[in-house]
Order: C-alpha cells, then sequence, then structure tokens
C-alpha cells in the first residue's frame, strides 16, 4: 500500500473538518494508505512570509518537508495554497545551491536538514496519477449518472506550472478534475470562466467587495451556461468562498439562487457510501437535498451476485 | 633583409581615442626589419594607400604591415594597395589593433598601447618572412540552383534565367507558387495575390533556361563556389507526369480525403490530387500515405480480373486518366528517383512556416474558431474551403465579431523576440478587405503597437480607422470558450488604462514567422550557419545580405529573415545577380592560403586523410609509394593536417613555421 504523509493546513481542520474525514475515508478504501506528520505547522500562506522573506519562507516550508522526509513518505495535501506554498518553496530551495545552505543554516538550529527526498502531491494528483478512474470507478456505491458537475480546480493546483511534477495538458484548460467527477458517473460541462480566481485568499482579507464582485462574475457564468446540480472542488479556499458567499450575494439580493457545493473527496466519500454525517456534515449553503438525492435507492450500484456454482471451495 | 613598413591608422577616435598612436608608431620604427613606419588618420583613405603604395615604388619597403581596425573588411582593402603599387598582395599582414584592443580595452589606455605595441610587433615579426602566393584558377560550372519554388525562389530563378544561365527550381511540394500562392490579397494595394503571381509561375514554367524539379527536394551538395555536385530527390508521385494533362479526372474519383495542406487543414483534399487550381506545373500526385487502394488494387499488382465481364478491374484513379498517366500494375520506387546536377552557384530561399496555434496554450488552441492568420487568408480566397464566403469553421455561419491578435509568439520571450515584420500590414489588410465587403461587421485589434514602415503603408493603416475597424493598444491575455464555440476575449487596454472583455466569433492569431525544422538538415548540408533569430545567416547584416559565408551559396526571402513581398523581390533579384557573378566571370579563384604536402618528406602514413573537414586529401602513388596529396579545390586552409602531420611535411601556405614562430618570439619577448 503506498503510503503519504497527510498535510492538513489550517482551513481544512479548522473550518472544514468534515472534508479532513472523507480524506481518512476515501484513501484506505482506494489503497492509500494516510499517515499524519507530527508536529506540522503552518505552510506558511501567502500573506505571511511568502510575502516579504524568500528564505524564512523556504525555512519554514523546508521544516514541514523535513517532517515528510523523517518519515520516508511524500506530501499531500487537500489545500491549494498548502500545494503551492511547499512546491514552490521546494523548488526555491533545489535551484539554488547558496539558499539551500542558508535553509539548512536555519534548520540546523532545529536540528533538521532539508535533503528533498519527499515529493508534494495535491489529493487531486494522487486520486489521478496513482489511484486511477478505473480504481475509483470501481470503489462506487452509487452512480452519480444525471448530476451535471461545475468544477472549480482553483489557482494555485494549476500555477506556477513549471515547479509541479504533475500538472495539466493546458492549465489554461484544466481537465483533471472534470476527469475525477465524470468517473463518478456525472457530467462536467465546460464553462468559460472556468480556470478564473474564485475571489478567495489575498483579495477577500484586502477586499471584501472586489472579492465578491469577482466571485459574483465566476458564479453567474457557472449559473447561466450550465445550471449546475452542485459546484465541485479540489481547493479548500474555493469551497469555502463558494459555500459562505452565496448566501452573503443572495442575501444582498445579487442572486437568486444558491448551488450546493463539495469538495471532490466528500462528494467521493458520498458516492462511495460513507456516512454524510462524517465526510459532508459542515455546510452553509444547504445540501442536504442533493445528499440525499446521491444516496437515493435507485442510485445504488448493483452489485453483481456471487456465481456459487463458479466459485468452488479450494484447499490453499 | 626584409624592409617591413608599419602603417599604423588612427581610424578617427576609435583607436586614437583610446591607444597613443605615436608612441606605437615611434615603438614600430625600432623594431628589426623595420624599414619606415607612418601613421595616418584614416589608412584605408585614398591619401592613406596613396602612401603604401608610393613606399613600394620608391622601394623603401616591400613587406607591408598595416595596424588598424580588422582583417575581416579591411584586408582586402589594402592587398589591393600593395598589388596596385607592384608588389605580390600575399606579402601583407595586418595588426588587428582596432577590434581586439581598442574597443575592448577603452578603460585602460596605457594597457591597450601596450597591447597594440606587442601586435604590431608580432605581425612585423611575420610579415618579415612571409612568401609571395600565387592565386590559381579553375573553370566554372555555368549554371544555377534554386532551392525553394516560393516568390523568392521564382524570382531569382528567372532573373538567372534571363540572364542566359541554366537554372534548376527545386521545390519540396508538387507545384510553385509557396506562401504567396496562398494568399488572398496583397497589402498596401490589394492587388489578388493569385492574379500577380500566376504569369510569373507560368513564365518560370515555360522560360527555357528554367528546369523545374517539383515534388523534389535537395538530398546532397559536394563541391564548392562554381562547381557544385547536387543530388535532387524527385519524390514518387505515383502519375506518369510526361502524359498528365492536369485534368483533375483523378482527384473526381478518388474516395480517399485528408485535410488540405493548401488549404491549412480548413478542408480535405483527395489522396489523387492537384495541389491548387493555378499549379505550375498543373500535375497530378497520388499521395500513397492517404490512398486506400481501392478495392484491393495495391499499387505495383496485378489488377483483379471481373468474373462477369472478364474485364481487369481497375481503381477509380486510373479509370478515370483519360490520358493513361495512372498504371497502378508499374513497380513504382517509393522512394522517387536520384537526379544529378552539376551547378556553378546555389540560391537558397526556402522560405519560412508559421508558428502552430497549438503552442498558445491561453489562446484556446483547440477550439475551432480560433484560427491562424494564415487560415484566414484561405477562408477569405476565392480559392478557399468557402469560397471567398467569410464562415467561421466551427458552424459555417457568418461571425459578427472578428478579433485579430498580433505578436502572438513574436516579441515574446518565451517564444521568438524578433517582429516577424509582416503580421500589421497583413492583419489591416485581412480587417480591411472584410470590413469593405461586410460593413456590419465589428472588428477589433489588438497591437502591442502597430508598426506600418514601407511606401504606402502607414496610409494603408490610417486608412482602417477611418474604416471603424477598432484598434486598440495592448496585448491579449487569453481567450475563455463560451457555449456555442464563442470565445470571451480577454485583453488590455493601454490608452484607456483598463482591461477589457467582450464576446466574439472567430479570433485570428498572428502566428510568429519562424524556419520549418526541415531547415536544419538542409543547413548541414549546404554549410549555412543560423543567426540569432535561428534564420539563415547572411555574410554580413547590412553589406552582404544575400551572401552567405559559404562561398557560392547565396540567400533570398523569408529564410534569411521575415519579410514582406516586396523586400522579398528585391531580395531574390539581388541574391541572383550576386549568384550571376561567379558565373559571368567564367572561373574562379582558388585563394592560396591553403596546405600544400611535401611529397618527397611524406611517409605515406595516412594520419592527415580521416582529419581532413573538407575530404580534400588523398594518398596516392608517388616514387611507387602512397604519399598524401590535397586537392587544392577542395582545400579550406584550414591547417588540420598541418598540425597533425608526424613528418612536418605539409605546410599552409601563409602560415608557415618560422612565421609563426617569429610572431610567438614577438608576442614574449
Amino acid at each position: 500500500m503506498e503510503k503519504y504523509g497527510l498535510y492538513l493546513g489550517c482551513n481544512i481542520p479548522f473550518k472544514a473538518p468534515d472534508i479532513e474525514q472523507s480524506f481518512r475515508k476515501v484513501f484506505p478504501a482506494l489503497g492509500i494508505e494516510v499517515t499524519d506528520l507530527p508536529g506540522a505547522g503552518c505552510c506558511p500562506a501567502w500573506g505571511t512570509a511568502p510575502s516579504f522573506d524568500l528564505t524564512t519562507w523556504c525555512a519554514v516550508s523546508g521544516r514541514n518537508i523535513t517532517i515528510a522526509e523523517d518519515l520516508d513518505v511524500p506530501i499531500m495535501t487537500g489545500c491549494n495554497s498548502c500545494f503551492g506554498v511547499l512546491s514552490e518553496a521546494k523548488h526555491f530551495i533545489e535551484a539554488d545551491a547558496s539558499r539551500k545552505k542558508a535553509v539548512n543554516e536555519k534548520l540546523g538550529l532545529i536540528n533538521r536538514q532539508f535533503k528533498g527526498t519527499s515529493d508534494i502531491y495535491h489529493i487531486s494528483h494522487v486520486l489521478y496519477e496513482k489511484v486511477g478512474l478505473d480504481k475509483i470507478k470501481e470503489s462506487l456505491k452509487y452512480d452519480l449518472s444525471g448530476l451535471k458537475v461545475a468544477v472549480q480546480p482553483g489557482c494555485h493546483i494549476l500555477w506556477p506550472s513549471d515547479v509541479y511534477h504533475v500538472k495539466e495538458k493546458n492549465s489554461f484548460f484544466p481537465t483533471q478534475l472534470k476527469e475525477l467527477v465524470e468517473a463518478l458517473g456525472a457530467s462536467a460541462p465546460h464553462y468559460s470562466r472556468l480556470e478564473a480566481c474564485c475571489g478567495m485568499g489575498g483579495m477577500r482579507s484586502t477586499d471584501v467587495e472586489k472579492s465578491l464582485e469577482l466571485f459574483k462574475t465566476k458564479l453567474l457564468s457557472i449559473k447561466e451556461e450550465i445550471d449546475p446540480d452542485c459546484i465541485v472542488t479540489t481547493c479548500s479556499s474555493c469551497f469555502l468562498q463558494f459555500d459562505m458567499s452565496q448566501k452573503t450575494l443572495k442575501e444582498r439580493g445579487e442572486i437568486d439562487f444558491e448551488i450546493p457545493v463539495f469538495y471532490y473527496t466528500q462528494l467521493l466519500a458520498l458516492a462511495m457510501g460513507f456516512d454524510p454525517a462524517n465526510v459532508a456534515a459542515l455546510c452553509v449553503t444547504p445540501r442536504d437535498a442533493i445528499i440525499a438525492e446521491i444516496q437515493s435507492e435507485a442510485r445504488k450500484v448493483r452489485e453483481q451476485e456471487p456465481l456459487m456454482t463458479l466459485a468452488p471451495s479450494i484447499d490453499r | 633583409m626584409a624592409k617591413v613598413g608599419v602603417y599604423v591608422c588612427h581610424c578617427g577616435s576609435n583607436i586614437a581615442g583610446v591607444i597613443d598612436v605615436e608612441a606605437v608608431r615611434a615603438f614600430a620604427e625600432g623594431l628589426p626589419d623595420v624599414a619606415v613606419a607612418r601613421k595616418d588618420l584614416f589608412m584605408c583613405s585614398d591619401s592613406g594607400q596613396e602612401m603604401i603604395k608610393q613606399d613600394i615604388r620608391d622601394g623603401l619597403v616591400d613587406k607591408v604591415v598595416v595596424a588598424a581596425c580588422t582583417p575581416r573588411t579591411h584586408e582586402p582593402i589594402f592587398r589591393g594597395a600593395l598589388s596596385a603599387g607592384g608588389l605580390n598582395k600575399y606579402l601583407f599582414e595586418m595588426a588587428n589593433i582596432r577590434d581586439q584592443d581598442s574597443w575592448v580595452h577603452a578603460q585602460d589606455p596605457e594597457g591597450a598601447t601596450r597591447k597594440a605595441k606587442l601586435l604590431v610587433a608580432s605581425a612585423v615579426g611575420k610579415a618579415a618572412r612571409l612568401r609571395p602566393l600565387e592565386e590559381k584558377y579553375v573553370d566554372v560550372t555555368k549554371a544555377a540552383l534554386v532551392i525553394g519554388g516560393g516568390v523568392a525562389g521564382i524570382f531569382s530563378a528567372l532573373e538567372l534565367a534571363k540572364m542566359g544561365f541554366k537554372t534548376y527550381l527545386v521545390e519540396k511540394e508538387p507545384s510553385i507558387g509557396g506562401v504567396m500562392a496562398m494568399l488572398d490579397k496583397t497589402f498596401p494595394t490589394n492587388d489578388c495575390s493569385a492574379c500577380i503571381l500566376t504569369p510569373v509561375m507560368v513564365e518560370a514554367g515555360n522560360h527555357p533556361n528554367i528546369e523545374l524539379l517539383t515534388y523534389s527536394e535537395v538530398e546532397d551538395v559536394e563541391g564548392y563556389i562554381g562547381n557544385f555536385n547536387v543530388k535532387v530527390r524527385r519524390k514518387q508521385a505515383y502519375v506518369d507526369w510526361a502524359r498528365c494533362t492536369g485534368c483533375g479526372a483523378c482527384a473526381e474519383k478518388c474516395p480517399s480525403k485528408t485535410p488540405d495542406e493548401f488549404n491549412m487543414g480548413l478542408s480535405n483534399r483527395k489522396a489523387a490530387y492537384i495541389h491548387f487550381p493555378q499549379a505550375v506545373p498543373k500535375k497530378a500526385v497520388v499521395d500513397m500515405a492517404h490512398c486506400k487502394s481501392c478495392g484491393g488494387r495495391e499499387i505495383g499488382t496485378e489488377p483483379k480480373i471481373s468474373e462477369k465481364t472478364g474485364k481487369p478491374l481497375l481503381a477509380p484513379c486510373e479509370k478515370a486518366c483519360p490520358a493513361d498517366a495512372i498504371n497502378r500494375t508499374l513497380q513504382w520506387d517509393p522512394a522517387g528517383e536520384i537526379k544529378e546536377i552539376k551547378v556553378g552557384t546555389i540560391v537558397v530561399a526556402t522560405g519560412f512556416q508559421v508558428m502552430d496555434k497549438g503552442w498558445f496554450k491561453e489562446m484556446a488552441p483547440d477550439n475551432k474558431n480560433v484560427i491562424t492568420a494564415l487560415q484566414m487568408e484561405r477562408l477569405i480566397s476565392a480559392t478557399g474551403p468557402t469560397g471567398g464566403k467569410l464562415l467561421r469553421p466551427s458552424d459555417n455561419e457568418k461571425p459578427h465579431t472578428l478579433t485579430f491578435v498580433s505578436c502572438v509568439g513574436s516579441r515574446d520571450e518565451k517564444h521568438h523576440t524578433y517582429c516577424s515584420r509582416v503580421c500589421c500590414m497583413y492583419m489591416i489588410k485581412q480587417a480591411r478587405l472584410i470590413k469593405e465587403k461586410y460593413p456590419d461587421v465589428n472588428i477589433y485589434m489588438h497591437f502591442i503597437d502597430v508598426r506600418s514602415p514601407g511606401k504606402d503603408y502607414d496610409e494603408y493603416y490610417t486608412g482602417a480607422r477611418k474604416m471603424g475597424i477598432n484598434i486598440l493598444r495592448g496585448k491579449v491575455g487569453g481567450l475563455e470558450v463560451l457555449p456555442g464555440d464563442n470565445l470571451r476575449v480577454l485583453a488590455y487596454d493601454l490608452d484607456a488604462c483598463a482591461p477589457v472583455e467582450y464576446e466574439s466569433d472567430l479570433v485570428i492569431l498572428a502566428t510568429a514567422m519562424e524556419l520549418p525544422p526541415t531547415a536544419k538538415k538542409l543547413a548541414q548540408t549546404l554549410g549555412l550557419q543560423f543567426c540569432g533569430s535561428n534564420f539563415f545567416k547572411e555574410l554580413h547584416p547590412k553589406l552582404g545580405p544575400v551572401e552567405t559565408s559559404t562561398e557560392g551559396i547565396f540567400l533570398a526571402g523569408c529564410c534569411q529573415g521575415p519579410k514582406d513581398i516586396p523586400d522579398t523581390v528585391s531580395q531574390a533579384k539581388g541574391a541572383a545577380a550576386a549568384a550571376a557573378v561567379p558565373l559571368c566571370q567564367g572561373r574562379v579563384k582558388i585563394e592560396p592560403i591553403i596546405s600544400e604536402v611535401h611529397t618527397e618528406k611524406c611517409s605515406g602514413c595516412g594520419i592527415c586523410v580521416p582529419l581532413c573537414p573538407y575530404n580534400a586529401i588523398s594518398l596516392k602513388p608517388y616514387a611507387e609509394k602512397p604519399r598524401a596529396i590535397i586537392d587544392i579545390t577542395q582545400c579550406k586552409g584550414c591547417g588540420v593536417c598541418t598540425a597533425a602531420c608526424p613528418s612536418a611535411a605539409i605546410v599552409l601556405h601563409g602560415y608557415e613555421e618560422d612565421q609563426i614562430f617569429a610572431q610567438i618570439a614577438a608576442l614574449t619577448a
């Protein structure tokens, strides 16, 4: 069983622990062992060290990476920001010998050393590249045929593509999340602003109105062009924006609809038959109706009856 | 004892601004073998050269050293002065105290002056030991080869043919015409491209001195200026061109379809096809890669006999041909045939390709309504896939909003840093033609800036603005795909300092011009070099724009760099004139600075033979023993054999041992 160190970051455990639960349910079931990274800290997020001191950023990120190195496992994370920050930091350390030396001098103070033996993966990369679409299809208990999904890969899983090991053929027109959704039986039609920013992150922190403007533009493109049953993302920041800001816009009278939002592994866990009370329990935008629809009797995948005559007892 | 004259040049302030010229002259005066040492503001001027000639005539000097700019441009000038003065011109040596001294050591005048003295001493050491050399001549094959049958190649070939020289015109496609034959109209006069090119194509096709070798590629070139032996491979057409009348009946009946290269993939052609309606020569080709071998009629096999009629079952193409030019029973060689030709000079006019839109990931390259400008030419051409109607590829509907994007791959550090030069103008042309025909269509053009230098070009551009074409300064960041295959253009308007977003039905990308990948092989075959922009490199960017560093090989058209049709034709005619010079002279000079074997010293070991990069050395019997001999027409004077010979039997004239050692002694004194 392949083993990955789960780097949770901040948003998922603090704001959406049900997403964390969905990781812990789906990965072992798909043959991926998840181990914790004891003592992991902030990645550190954009707006902190990455915005003012490259070497400090690399040292803090480097410390997190060395925890996985000690366990001899690659890192996987479900947060686009953590994925971007850790991947870029690893790139900056490895691309410049003098920076690597400076980082290791800082890490030496806490008896650590960056070696570069652990790769950084996004959970969607592990699902797409390591698990594979076929295995996902085989694991389903519910078939999502007929459901229409708007996909939201988010920015930091796409850019800067030069420093990522697993990447899209064309980051401007990403297809991996679309294929992951289609593996569940649902459709994921293209909409024009698929690659556009949701307005989360630095903009949300500094100018909520501009953030909401970007979000509304994107949301209207989704609603008008494809009118989906739900929105699915693999970025925890995008998840929070889509989940909480629809309510704001609705209360202001700027929109007259709400579209349920899932993190991809939540939808996958539901399709695999896991209990929504564990894997999809917390949301602002209501999603009870669609969860009931997903796990309805009519959608149950009919398991093939074991052919008793062809399964004789064998003495081994 | 030698009487060396040393002449130190100020080169205006180029040298004198850094180097103490008088100090160098005074130093030279004291060197052994030096008879006179003088200086002048410009040694290459008439008065400067006259000074050298007079000293020779007066019997003061019998060897000459000029300390000046660079032998690259000025050696021939001073050698000429020696000849005029009555001295063998190879009794001349140049000390490079500008390019390799004053220009590079401008911050250190004292050091530069010291270096100049050393360079002069070294040149004097060599000059004192120079021996006169004799120039030899060989006869020239009075024929020319032009590679590439686009507008550049056609005009080069026509000029050479009109001068009376047999000219071979090699083109890889079945017809000559190149990219210009694909264009709709031409800026800034809106002449129909086919209307002005077709008569010239026909003229080239009919000219008694021009032999068209179309559907052919140059495979190998051997030899040197005046006498090139060229192997041309004629690709297999599977049609007897001696019989083919170009009626097109085979293409009509052929059921196999494949994207039409002439229409840039916007329509299909048959496997049996004629390149385009105005093709010269108008001959059919069967593209075997896409032939379905109808009814199991494999090429090179006897036909099956019909059980009903007892007659042979022929493929539709051979059945359709009224001239019996298609016979699938014949054993056609898929490799085609090799034709060997002898020519004196070669003009390379192989043209360019436009970048594929697939490179530009942000520009929705998979969307059918994003096209390259060359596809747009076909889309508005009367001989194009829509018969000249403006219909967009996704649904064959008339587009209402059009977007032109300039500098796609040009002026972009991620792709090519150079300007492709013609995009601004041809986009304006396309926009004007569409606006004239369909005034209701909205046209947006995005430029970094509009480049319209040329006769009547800027008036053509301002005319476009007056016609109501929207011209925006600023780049297009990307395209988003909307339902119905429309596109949202995401751009920036530099004049309004604001982002721009709008929906467009059809987007035209002016992708950069570049050399096709096949150019690399041709460069290796011909010994051509590439410039920084990866086009073929001319000898000198200003003074040798049609010559190459390989003597006897000349350049014309876009293979040397992007240019428009007027510039291409000018360069093509210029290249033809330059290529005709050796043919007119009838003989070419063999450079005397080449290697020679002292046969009596040669042991016949043969070490030199495989070392020679020009295959100039062979072993021949001499007094019944094998001895190395150098073919003076092949030797380029590189000196590799001279350095390698264990018996010191090979001398490189002009760089003899005593001369080199005298230079080293002077430099290390």
